[in-house]
């Protein structure tokens, strides 16, 4: 017991040195996927105190922002996720037909042309608010990815699935939000609704042909 | 490649997830065709714009400063031993004291009302001093009809067609305060100002942000934009009908 409480001593201070300076990445994460300023400090709290109780259990030497936004995903989908019972989201078929609607949509190519390069004209909350409605499995991957730069094979430990998952949910969580933020800048006027032109796309058949005859010049 | 393809290859370039001979490969073939080049460079850069705008956009939240402290009040009330509790006695007074401060919080603090700057906004109503070109006419207004100065932002350099248009007195939840209007495209924009009594708890629908060194917190309060924020002893808060950005953007000008 003893031993127990000198090895508990140790931990603490050295729990503290080590996963204190992760508090912004894990608040910021927390605040978009509760989206409740309270939300997100209490899940932050639940997140270092389960940390704190299994810091045993982390390997000196590994990526410990990448175990403690494990604990925070995991505290998330137990905890505050049955509020919202957004499960069903994520199991949604693959082809997704909003999405598969946007992405061949004139609307997609319209606002790749140069002349759009909207982002930079958006308001950061606008694209928070943006980011908001994704669908929280996605939400999820966008923030791990995008916003953590977190790795493919990180964030499939992260949230608990397959790397060939978090790749589609992450396609498709940046189709979401950038389709929101194009519909949202064409409201606002900040882009021109899309004319008949849909852009340059690149047909395979064209690309073929094109490699065919370069082979045999 | 077609164009769904184009787009996981930049994808998974961006990400960092191909490899060096897949890059290699991926050159190769863009070099056999421009077309196919001059969309990858285009999707490229459309890519790159949506994560460096949603980096920055959520760069820009603030972590509550109490959220530091909070945490690590709570891992030293799971672990007594820790850290910079080493006696029993050192113990029992950093429970107290932390079991004091909680208390002090809970019973000082009073929630942020933003109905009070809201309802005189919203009134709209007439100035009792004009600057008329000379906005020192408004901070003398103020000089002997409050008990404190009151600073005038420097509001025009940082929001284009923003302009003081007049200041009169108010009262907000029985503390006298200053009320600044400022006009942009013909709608009021309202600044008060009133000396700090107690600190203020954020309202649960407020968003903290960072502006100017300082946090601010922005929200919605019937149909208007509010900000609201402390400085060297004022209390500020903002209405109206501009875009949460210049809220703060007015906020970090004083």
């Amino acid at each position: 017991m003893f031993g127990f409480q000198r090895r508990r001593k140790h931990d603490a201070s050295e729990f503290e040195a080590l996963t204190l300076e992760h508090l912004d990445a894990l608040y910021g994460a927390a605040l978009r996927l509760t989206r409740s300023p309270r939300e997100a400090e209490d899940l932050v709290q639940d997140t270092y105190l389960k940390a704190f109780r299994f810091f045993d259990s982390f390997e000196r030497g590994t990526n410990i922002k990448a175990w403690l936004f494990k604990i925070q995903t995991n505290t998330f989908i137990n905890k505050y996720r049955r509020k919202v019972k957004e499960r069903e989201v994520a199991e949604a078929p693959a082809e997704d037909v909003v999405l598969d609607r946007f992405v061949s949509s004139e609307n997609y190519h319209a606002l790749k042309a140069p002349e759009a390069d909207f982002f930079d004209r958006l308001l950061s909350d606008e694209v928070i608010e943006a980011l908001d409605q994704v669908p929280v499995d996605f939400r999820m991957v966008v923030i791990l990815a995008d916003i953590q730069g977190f790795s493919y094979k990180e964030i499939a430990e992260i949230v608990g699935c397959p790397v060939g998952t978090v790749m589609s949910r992450l396609f498709r969580g940046r189709r979401i939000l950038q389709k929101a933020l194009y519909d949202y800048a064409v409201r606002e006027g900040v882009l021109q609704p899309p004319k008949d032109d849909c852009g340059n796309t690149v047909s395979l058949d064209q690309y073929r042909k094109q490699k065919k005859s370069a082979k045999a010049g | 490649m077609d164009g769904r393809e184009v787009e996981q290859w930049v994808e998974l370039s961006l990400d960092g997830e191909l490899a060096q001979e897949e890059e290699r490969r991926i050159r190769r073939e863009l070099a056999a065709s421009p077309d196919v080049a001059a969309t990858f460079d285009r999707e490229m850069r459309f890519q790159s714009g949506f994560r460096h705008k949603l980096k920055q956009a959520t760069d820009d939240m603030a972590t509550p400063s109490h959220l530091r402290a909070q945490v690590v009040a709570t891992l030293n009330e799971v672990h007594p031993g820790s850290g910079r509790a080493t006696s029993g006695r050192a113990l029992a007074a950093c429970i107290a004291l932390a079991g004091l401060a909680v208390v002090s919080w809970v019973t000082v603090q009073e929630e942020f009302d933003p109905e009070g700057p809201v309802s005189v906004h919203s009134t709209n109503p007439p100035p009792d001093v004009r600057p008329r070109g000379n906005p020192a006419t408004v901070r003398s207004f103020f000089q002997g009809r409050l008990g404190f100065d009151v600073p005038l932002p420097t509001v025009e350099r940082h929001i284009p067609n923003l302009r003081l248009v007049g200041a009169r007195l108010a009262h907000i939840k029985d503390r006298d305060t200053a009320y600044l209007m400022y006009e942009k495209r013909g709608s009021r924009v309202s600044v008060f100002a009133f000396p700090k009594r107690v600190g203020f708890r954020r309202p649960e629908h407020f968003v903290p942000h960072e502006a100017g060194g300082r946090q601010v917190l922005v929200g919605r309060h019937r149909g208007y934009n509010v900000t609201y924020f402390e400085d060297d002893g004022l209390v500020y808060s903002v209405v109206g009908e501009i875009e949460p950005v210049e809220l703060k953007q007015l906020a970090a000008s004083f």
